[in-house]
């Protein structure tokens, strides 16, 4: 097939953008990295060893990375620290690197993810004006609306339509999910607050919806949905892209360079396929989206004359103000036996302070969240580990009165960018295909440290309010990285100097080239997750890629 | 050398609250003993012994031996030189402690007095041989015997999530 656009990368920007070019005429070749995900092959959670297998996390199902050197722990902040009643604390001196979770895979890390679809509040995507901090988007909450609605209904989102932060022009498709009986206790909790808890908007289908079956609340997204009802980017996007017939999905192709040409366009996409033969296709439009960290490694990578500091990267700025999840989660036990297992793992959310002034001594707004399926705490093994004290028959006598009363609050806060976080290219090994790989460097700052003990004091409060015991496990992104959510390595914004892509994602120098994923975002917003946002973004580009192909501009 | 259960688990990865679980599943790092050792002379009959201990059988409970895990653990525990070095000097020590109680091994003692040297073990020093054996064999032994349904009599689990999942979820828990 003859491709008018190449897009690299088929999760949750990729595959919107390559939907929203497929559905009107668009012939596209996606190529992603990954394979497909196969529940039958890789789910295990009808077994009863379920809980010893998480999502498929071998070099076939991850990218390759490295971390920089991470930050001492300073003993003003040693409230922060994770820790459990059974392990204690396991970070020494310095800032642990744990993991960038992240999926290699069609559907790309939404094959794992928990469901949240956010839209981001109008608030927080002014940083800079209104407290001089981040950049803002370089677009506006209204004009980003029309393709939050567009990617709300092909996901088949569930929610509740009143939310005063977040205008919308239309309904959610579905209605929201009930809230479990463990969540209807956190919620009570934050009522004792005066905190308000809401149905979270979730792609989670709460009833059939165009041929996939309802969620049956096992809770285990992380792991993999083996019934097709989480809106993975698959199973929503891909699959309609390629129905259409003008979309060729090549998994397992890795894009391993790109040949910048003249007059300011890229001209060529190199790419090696599973059995390891080379390939290259020359783009007329290229729109990359490999992710917040695979993105930037990849433009930077380019080595040519007419690209000596990277493809894109004129303005210095690839790779630069990269976000992480600051996150915490706190885990109690409550005296009545809950079944707290049960349910989707998010499906109550409190929005109280995700504005952006919203939480005193720290600009960025934050979110509190059930958090029992998130914390792996939803299952016999985590609680042989991790909840019940003692060994032997005490040990069994805590299983049997701890076993479903655990009660876990999260939370997620605004990342701010600072110069001491980014992506660059590691001097060491090169990847299996001769490339450099992503290294990640990541600094919290004191703004993130007071908002994280901010949230970790909430989170607390609202457990005691629900009627739990003092937590027995916290876990906080002080100590440890363990991001989810990743963003802001190749900024948009109008100003060529100090961003990457312009407000249509287009590269400010590559007249043929766009982003489309995290890596985009000016700021991470106060909690909110983040792909619908991308998702919404990446059919925006599909659209105006479309309009400039139309109008023979590309 | 780290000891890891599993290079999988190890990596594990889970969840949006930036995979709290996954913190959990950090290796633990179990420094080899600095005595040279060799196997006890009660050999798999000792890590048996310690593992019914640990995860002993009771009434509506297999416990860990009766599911298989202490041979499951051997084979695991073989194919990382720093955690059988570890088990090989624990298990002479509890041999020692055995003897020095009158017994003639950890293996033969009555429970009582393994219960005792387990309590022992629990209260030694922090990165001792006998107080990393323990942690290290206790959360393997539970992660392996709760992977098993006889395990979850009367714990109020209606498990594996799948194919059913919990349709109930609104309402206060059934007893599964
Ligand atoms: C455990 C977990 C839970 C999460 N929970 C939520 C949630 O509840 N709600 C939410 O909104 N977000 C959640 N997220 C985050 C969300 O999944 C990501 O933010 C989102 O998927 C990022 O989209 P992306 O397009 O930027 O990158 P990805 O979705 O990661 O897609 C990038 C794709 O590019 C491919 N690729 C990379 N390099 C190459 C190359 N050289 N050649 C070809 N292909 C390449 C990768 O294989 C991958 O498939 C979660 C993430 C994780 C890991
Ligand atoms: S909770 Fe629902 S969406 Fe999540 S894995 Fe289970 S069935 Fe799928």
């Amino acid at each position: 097939m003859e491709a008018d656009v190449v897009i690299v990368g088929a999760g949750a920007g990729g595959a919107a953008c390559a939907w929203a070019l497929a559905s009107h005429g668009v012939r596209v070749l996606l190529l992603e990295s990954g394979g497909e995900y196969l529940p039958a092959h890789d789910n295990r959670l009808h077994l009863a060893d379920w809980e010893q297998h998480p999502f498929p996390d071998d070099d076939k199902h991850t990218l390759p990375y490295r971390f920089g050197p991470l930050q001492p722990l300073q003993l003003q902040w040693d409230q922060l620290r994770s820790w459990s009643h059974v392990f204690g604390r396991r970070v020494g001196a310095n800032r642990r690197a744990q993991k960038y979770h992240h999926v290699r895979g069609v559907g790309g890390s939404t094959l794992h993810f928990s469901g949240e679809a956010h839209r981001l509040n109008p608030a927080a995507m002014q940083m800079h004006t209104r407290f001089a901090v981040a950049a803002d988007w370089p677009l506006t909450y209204e004009q980003l609306e029309p393709f939050y609605v567009i990617a709300e209904q092909l996901i088949g989102v569930a929610g509740d339509s009143h939310d005063p932060l977040r205008p919308r022009s239309r309904d959610y498709p579905l209605p929201a999910h009930d809230h479990s009986y463990a969540s209807q206790k956190i919620g009570l909790g934050c009522r004792k607050l005066g905190m308000s808890w809401t149905a979270n908007p979730l792609a989670i289908l709460s009833r059939p919806w165009q041929g996939r079956p309802a969620c049956n609340y096992c809770g285990q997204c992380a792991r993999g949905c083996p019934r097709g009802d989480k809106g993975t980017a698959d199973l929503t996007f891909v699959a309609r892209a390629v129905a259409t017939g003008n979309c060729l999905l090549r998994s397992g192709c890795h894009v391993s360079g790109i040949k910048p040409g003249g007059d300011d366009r890229v001209e060529q996409v190199r790419w090696i396929d599973v059995q390891g033969a080379e390939h290259a296709v020359t783009a007329r439009v290229l729109i990359i989206a490999c992710g917040a960290v695979q993105t930037p490694r990849l433009l930077l990578s380019v080595n040519d004359a007419a690209a000596p500091r990277g493809l894109a990267n004129e303005s210095g700025q690839v790779g630069r103000n990269f976000m992480e999840t600051l996150a915490w989660g706190s885990s109690a036990l409550h005296p009545e036996a809950l079944g707290s297992h049960r349910g989707v793992p998010a499906d109550g959310i409190c929005w109280d302070f995700n504005a952006p002034d919203a939480v005193p001594g720290a600009p960025g707004g934050v979110r509190f969240n059930v958090g029992m399926a998130e914390a792996d705490l939803a299952g016999p093994i985590n609680y042989a580990r991790r909840v019940a004290a003692g060994w032997g028959h005490v040990h069994r006598a805590n299983m049997k009165k701890s076993f479903g009363h655990v009660l876990s609050v999260g939370s997620i806060g605004e990342f701010l960018p600072n110069d001491g976080s980014y992506i660059d290219l590691d001097p060491g090994a090169p990847d299996q295909y001769g490339q450099p790989v992503a290294r990640i460097f990541s600094r919290v700052d004191e703004p993130e440290l007071r908002r994280l003990d901010f949230m970790a004091r909430k989170c607390r409060e609202i457990l005691a309010a629900a009627g739990c015991d003092r937590p027995f496990e916290e876990f906080g992104t002080y100590d440890t990285f363990s991001a989810t959510h990743v963003f802001g390595s190749c900024r948009m914004g109008r100003d060529a100097r100090s961003s990457v892509v312009d407000e249509n994602c287009r590269s400010h120098r590559w007249r043929n080239l766009y982003i489309a994923d995290a890596s985009v975002f000016p700021s991470s917003g106060g909690g909110e997750s983040p792909s619908l946002t991308i998702a919404a973004l990446a059919i925006r580009v599909g659209a105006h890629v479309r309009d400039r192909l139309a109008a023979r501009e590309l | 050398m780290p000891v890891t259960r599993r290079r999988l688990l190890a990596a594990f990865g889970s969840s949006l609250i930036a995979a709290l679980a996954a913190w959990w599943w950090w290796p633990r790092k179990v420094e080899p003993p600095t005595v040279e050792s060799t196997p006890a002379a009660s050999g798999n009959a000792g890590f048996r012994a310690w593992i019914d201990t640990l995860v002993p059988a009771e009434a509506d409970f297999p416990g860990a031996v009766a599911l298989g895990v202490a041979e499951r653990m051997q084979e695991l525990i073989g194919e990382q030189p720093a955690y059988a070095a570890l088990t090989r000097a624990a298990l002479e020590w509890l041999d020692e402690r055995a003897r020095a109680q009158g017994g003639n091994g950890f293996a033969t003692l009555p429970e009582v007095d393994r219960q005792s040297i387990v309590s022992a073990a629990l209260a030694s020093a922090p990165g001792s041989t006998p107080r990393t054996f323990f942690q290290a064999t206790l959360d393997d032994a539970l992660f392996h015997t709760y992977a098993d349904e006889s395990a979850w009599v009367n714990l109020g689990y209606a498990g594996p999530p799948q194919p059913i999942g919990f349709p109930d979820q609104q309402r206060p828990p059934g007893r599964g």
